[in-house]
């Protein structure tokens, strides 16, 4: 690896793989602010690899392990009414009839 | 002393006994909060007012007439002799990343600010339930990313009440701000790195990062699932007893809520830490930091302040009859910050992923023709740079070729940083602890735009708190005295899964311990010239 792939494992055209993928946008100054900030976060994140770690230790997902007496049994599967689905509704930006309005969603005719 | 600087468990019991009514109580906190609170914090707050940095700015929205209401109605039961709860008449806020209905739930950004809960988080509810009086939903780091509280949309952010040039903490410091200036006796937090127990140590108050699993995060707007923890901010160990023993407990709604029994805290906190064992750790009296010129990881001892504030509180405990135990080895706990900055951030990606401008929340004004287009417009623009970073370094570690590297690794290290609090508090190990003392905190209260923008030192600020996070374990900062700068300094005692009880019974030791101190008269500096 040369020396700026190391100090900047996320280059230019990375950052904007990763914009793409996030569905974001940033005019040029954000962009260069955000991906120092995160190969400074790199930096960081690289001294996980100065820890040993042999394959017998598991990941821990969360921290507390769920034993059967601290676990709630399942709900049972009972459909319950929303008592106001037009609240939710309502904080659509755009709505109608009970419907959410948006966009042309990419798609193709199919004969 | 005005009625809202009251301890909530005395509003409480006065008003039951009919000696000051919810109303009266109510109208004190409206009073406080106009003396010092300033303006709230809004999108658009325009050029900088006079005496905007005076003032603590802890609120978003004010529920003065809802408040007024639920007050009322307290009074009304009382007359009627109705049953009125444990926390009747208590004026609370809440931190503004729960849900509450028909309110603004805005997270402290653009993206959610026209968002008007449909539902109300059950820690919440509960709350209201026992008769607690909601005032209002307080600031907060943007989507709870900070540490400062400085990186909300919602300006001007909150200032630190006893010396507004510094920052509350964050991302919890409206909460805290707020409850040290007697704007409400209790707040309800989140802590998902340190964002109760950091900001409750800057602002001098009691903060409690409860066992993962013991509060239910339903209504609680996500950040890191598996880490966050709402947990309650109040000025006093009794009083976060009480507000834990309201919110704690199983909850149909959230599945990871532990069914296991919600003890008395409250009564509970009567019994003696005679014969505790406590232990202190030379792996928290030490700071890793990053320093950017150099690139490298650089350790440092803690201020000697901090340092000698907390063998002073361990000098307090030894004297309720606590064994101290030296040299009690947590080596992982330096990578508590490089291991949060992966999991914590694919998280987040995960959790931000529901904001595109469709069903709820800001979408772009811009006419757009294709649905793509309409997301990348909405997040640019509603989004602020604390989501960003974290939303492109989530997609980044979780990618399928840099998983193993860092995803996978990340959680094996938190792996290792659990094991570091089970072997100390094992009843069969070596150690037998049955809380571990720290300081909750590196520093104090740094100053306003010090910190800010540099995304990798203020991660830094969480570094002896994050570890509860990844481990899952409680946290409890109390206040334990000032540094020379008469800013506040906060202790941190650790235990193992569901101990909040001894936690509290700790904490609640060292503040009798500790009754006649000098510095437990002495008051925020907004509240002294807000008078």
């Amino acid at each position: 690896m040369n020396k700026e792939a190391h100090n900047q494992p996320i280059s230019k055209e990375l950052f904007q793989h990763l914009v793409q993928l996030a569905a974001l946008d940033f005019s040029p100054q954000e962009a260069e602010y955000l991906r120092r900030e995160l190969n400074n976060q790199l930096k960081a994140i690289d001294e996980l690899e100065a820890i040993p770690l042999d394959d017998s230790i598991p990941i821990t997902s969360h921290g507390v392990p769920y034993t059967p007496q601290i676990t709630p049994a399942a709900r049972t599967d009972e459909w319950i009414a929303c008592p106001n689905p037009e609240d939710i509704i309502d904080q659509a930006p755009q709505a109608e009839d009970g419907y959410v309005i948006v966009p042309d969603i990419p798609h193709t005719e199919i004969d | 002393m005005d009625l809202c600087d009251l301890p909530a468990i005395d509003i409480s019991r006065l008003i039951h006994l009919g000696e000051i009514s919810a109303l009266e109580v109510l109208e004190s906190a409206l009073e406080r909060v106009s003396a010092v609170d300033g303006r709230p914090g809004t999108l658009d707050p325009g050029d900088k007012e006079s005496g905007d940095n005076e003032k603590v700015h802890a609120f978003i929205h004010l529920t003065a007439d809802r408040a007024r209401a639920q007050a009322e109605q307290i009074d009304q039961k009382l007359a009627a002799g109705e049953d009125l709860g444990p926390l009747a008449g208590v004026p609370f806020t809440v931190k503004d990343i729960f849900c509450v209905q028909g309110t603004p739930s805005t997270a402290g950004s653009r993206i959610l600010a026209n968002f008007i809960a449909p539902y109300t988080a059950t820690s919440v509810a509960r709350m209201e339930a026992a008769g607690g009086v909601l005032l209002g939903k307080v600031n907060l780091d943007e989507f709870t990313y900070g540490s400062s509280n400085e990186s909300s949309a919602f300006k001007p952010t909150p200032r630190n009440p006893w010396d507004p040039e510094k920052v509350p903490g964050g991302s919890s410091g409206g909460s805290t701000a707020a409850v040290a200036a007697g704007q409400g006796a209790l707040s309800l937090g989140t802590d998902t790195a340190g964002s109760v127990r950091q900001p409750a140590a800057f602002c001098g108050v009691v903060g409690l990062k409860p066992t993962y699993g013991r509060v239910s995060r339903y209504g609680l707007i996500a950040f890191g699932s598996s880490l966050d923890c709402p947990g309650p901010v109040a000025r006093n160990v009794t009083d976060a007893a009480l507000m834990l023993k309201t919110i704690a407990g199983a909850d149909k709604s959230d599945g990871t809520a532990a069914s296991l029994p919600v003890p008395d805290y409250v009564n509970g906190l009567r019994e003696s830490i005679d014969g505790m064992r406590i232990g202190l750790s030379p792996d928290y009296f030490r700071i890793t930091y990053f320093d950017e010129t150099t690139g490298e990881l650089d350790e440092q001892p803690i201020s000697a302040e901090i340092e000698s504030a907390i063998l002073s509180t361990a000098g307090f405990l030894a004297q309720m009859g606590a064994d101290i135990v030296e040299d009690i080895p947590m080596p992982h706990t330096k990578y508590g910050v490089p291991a949060y900055f992966v999991i914590s951030r694919v998280e987040a990606a995960s959790n931000l992923h529901r904001y595109d401008g469709v069903k709820y929340g800001y979408r772009t004004p811009e006419r757009v023709d294709y649905l793509p287009e309409l997301y990348r417009k909405t997040r640019a623009e509603g989004f602020g740079p604390q989501p960003k970073l974290r939303i492109l370094m989530g997609m980044y570690v979780s990618a399928a070729q840099y998983s193993e590297q860092y995803y996978n690794r990340a959680l094996r290290v938190r792996t290792l940083i659990r094991r570091d609090f089970e072997q100390v508090f094992d009843p069969q190990g070596p150690y037998r602890l049955n809380a571990l003392l720290t300081p909750t905190t590196p520093t104090t209260a740094f100053p306003m735009g010090e910190v800010y923008g540099d995304s990798v030192l203020m991660q830094y600020a969480d570094q002896l708190t994050v570890p509860a996070n990844h481990a899952g374990v409680p946290g409890l900062s109390i206040p334990v005295g000032f540094d020379t700068q008469g800013l506040p300094i906060g202790a941190q005692l650790l235990g193992p899964d569901f101990s909040e009880l001894t936690l509290l019974q700790i904490g609640r030791a060292y503040e009798r311990a500790s009754d006649g101190e000098d510095w437990r008269q002495r008051r925020p500096t907004v509240v002294a010239q807000g008078k």
